[in-house]
């Protein structure tokens, strides 16, 4: 099957930095989240969750976790920047 | 993705985040929103709304609000109420047994069904199904009331249906018989009497309608019978007919010459003519609707009138000329006045002269059956 992650890996040919998280920011009104590790902190205004070596903060208004499993995750909400610790 | 059937929560502590992860190992969460600091709001899927709440109790969790949705909920819902179960188990049983018991008593096709549902109300010892014989219902009805020749019982649901036919007695059995009367005027010439009681003898001129044979006997001892008239009764009848020659004739014929004017109608006023007017002097007319359309918002009708031209000839000739074609015109409109196969004894006719016409009577004297029985004996005799 198709996937859009796998064939950007494939075009940068480079392994080091891919295995780790996949996020995919949709018009600002949705983030998808492949590869977290827990959330860290959960509130309206911010959403910050664990990646492999990384920490990973989301700003903005609204926010909410629309779905949560065990290796990723939703959150929808009004996002205005992604950041990586 | 949209839950149709889940669980809402809504819970109070500490460190949420935790819990959040935690349960998300295994269940998928949904709508996960932070109220404030210790206070949140997730869905999980109906499956696993046990699971979630045996996890929230251990950790220490304050469940402030929990809320089911859906028809899985409803059906859980309801297979929790037990009261409810018991009611429609209840009712259930009750049907069951209520059914086993005849509740309605319908009698049909005669006309005293209300006396025999009466008599049935209070004579049949149980309502309860098994214990109802058909039979003997069939039997107590037969012994009770008179005049019937057929008895059908049957349970139908809850309502034993009975259905009569009366008797239907032959008019031999009833002793109403009717006499042989005679059908035509004329003279008896044969009697072969079966039963009953004669009232003519051969000679006799007899009027249409006038009583030939009684339905009924008396026996040595003097005691009166009815009974079947039977006889076969011949006689004589006479049947004219007549036709009427003239000297001079005037006869109209078409010549075969035609015009046709067409119009179109609408609502009674002409819409077109196609302008063909009749000039024959003598003409005669023949007119045909029809409509254009079937809708009613524009009946439009065409009229077609036809005009044939018409001719007279006087036709001049004297009856000794046409006396054979006349007399054989008035022979066959005394033959159509008789029905069947009569025998024809005797056969004439008179010329009677008028004013510029002379007219021929023509005289049959039949034979037949006058009882009124049907002919097929005499027909066999000839």
């Amino acid at each position: 099957m198709f996937n859009f992650f796998d064939e950007i890996k494939k075009a940068l040919k480079s392994q080091k930095f891919t295995e780790k998280y996949n996020i995919i920011n949709i018009s600002g009104r949705i983030l998808y989240v492949e590869g977290h590790l827990g959330i860290c902190k959960l509130s309206k205004q911010q959403i910050s969750f664990k990646v492999k070596g990384e920490m990973i903060i989301v700003e903005g208004e609204d926010l909410m976790l629309f779905e949560l499993m065990d290796k990723t995750l939703k959150i929808t909400g009004n996002i205005k920047r992604v950041e990586v610790l | 993705m949209k839950l149709k059937n889940y669980h809402f929560f809504k819970i109070k502590g500490l460190n949420q985040e935790r819990l959040f992860n935690k349960l998300s190992k295994n269940i998928q969460l949904f709508e996960i929103n932070r109220l404030e600091k210790n206070l949140s709001t997730f869905k999980v899927k109906f499956f696993d709304g046990k699971k979630v709440q045996k996890i929230l109790h251990e950790d220490g969790f304050q469940i402030i609000e929990h809320k089911k949705s859906g028809f899985l909920s409803q059906l859980a819902i309801f297979c929790t109420s037990y009261g409810l179960i018991a009611g429609l188990v209840i009712s259930v049983l009750l049907y069951g047994v209520q059914a086993q018991f005849i509740q309605n008593i319908q009698v049909r096709g005669v006309e005293n069904c209300a006396e025999i549902e009466q008599y049935l109300k209070t004579h049949i010892s149980s309502k309860y199904k098994s214990s109802i014989d058909i039979q003997q219902i069939e039997h107590m009805i037969n012994d009770n009331f008179d005049d019937l020749s057929f008895i059908s019982g049957a349970i139908v649901g809850q309502t034993l249906v009975v259905n009569l036919k009366n008797q239907i007695i032959p008019p031999e059995m009833q002793s109403e018989f009717s006499p042989i009367v005679s059908q035509y005027d004329g003279v008896i010439t044969k009697i072969s009497l079966i039963q009953g009681t004669l009232k003519v003898k051969v000679g006799d001129i007899i009027q249409k309608g006038q009583i030939l044979v009684e339905p009924k006997v008396v026996n040595s001892s003097g005691e009166e019978f009815n009974i079947q008239p039977k006889a076969q009764i011949y006689m004589d009848v006479w049947f004219e007919g007549e036709a009427t020659h003239f000297d001079k004739q005037v006869i109209t014929f078409r010549t075969g010459k035609k015009c046709e004017n067409v119009s179109v109608m609408l609502f009674g006023a002409e819409f077109y003519n196609n302008g063909v007017m009749c000039d024959f002097d003598n003409y005669e007319s023949q007119q045909k609707t029809i409509k254009l359309c079937n809708n009613n918002l524009l009946p439009f009708k065409i009229v077609k009138t036809t005009y044939f031209q018409l001719e007279s000839q006087t036709i001049i000739s004297t009856f000794e000329e046409k006396q054979d074609e006349i007399i054989n015109l008035a022979k066959q409109n005394c033959l159509q006045k008789i029905d069947g196969c009569e025998i024809i004894k005797n056969e004439s006719y008179r010329i009677l002269q008028g004013a510029g016409s002379t007219t021929v009577k023509y005289v049959i004297t039949a034979n037949i059956l006058a009882s009124g029985e049907n002919n097929e004996n005499l027909l066999k005799q000839t």
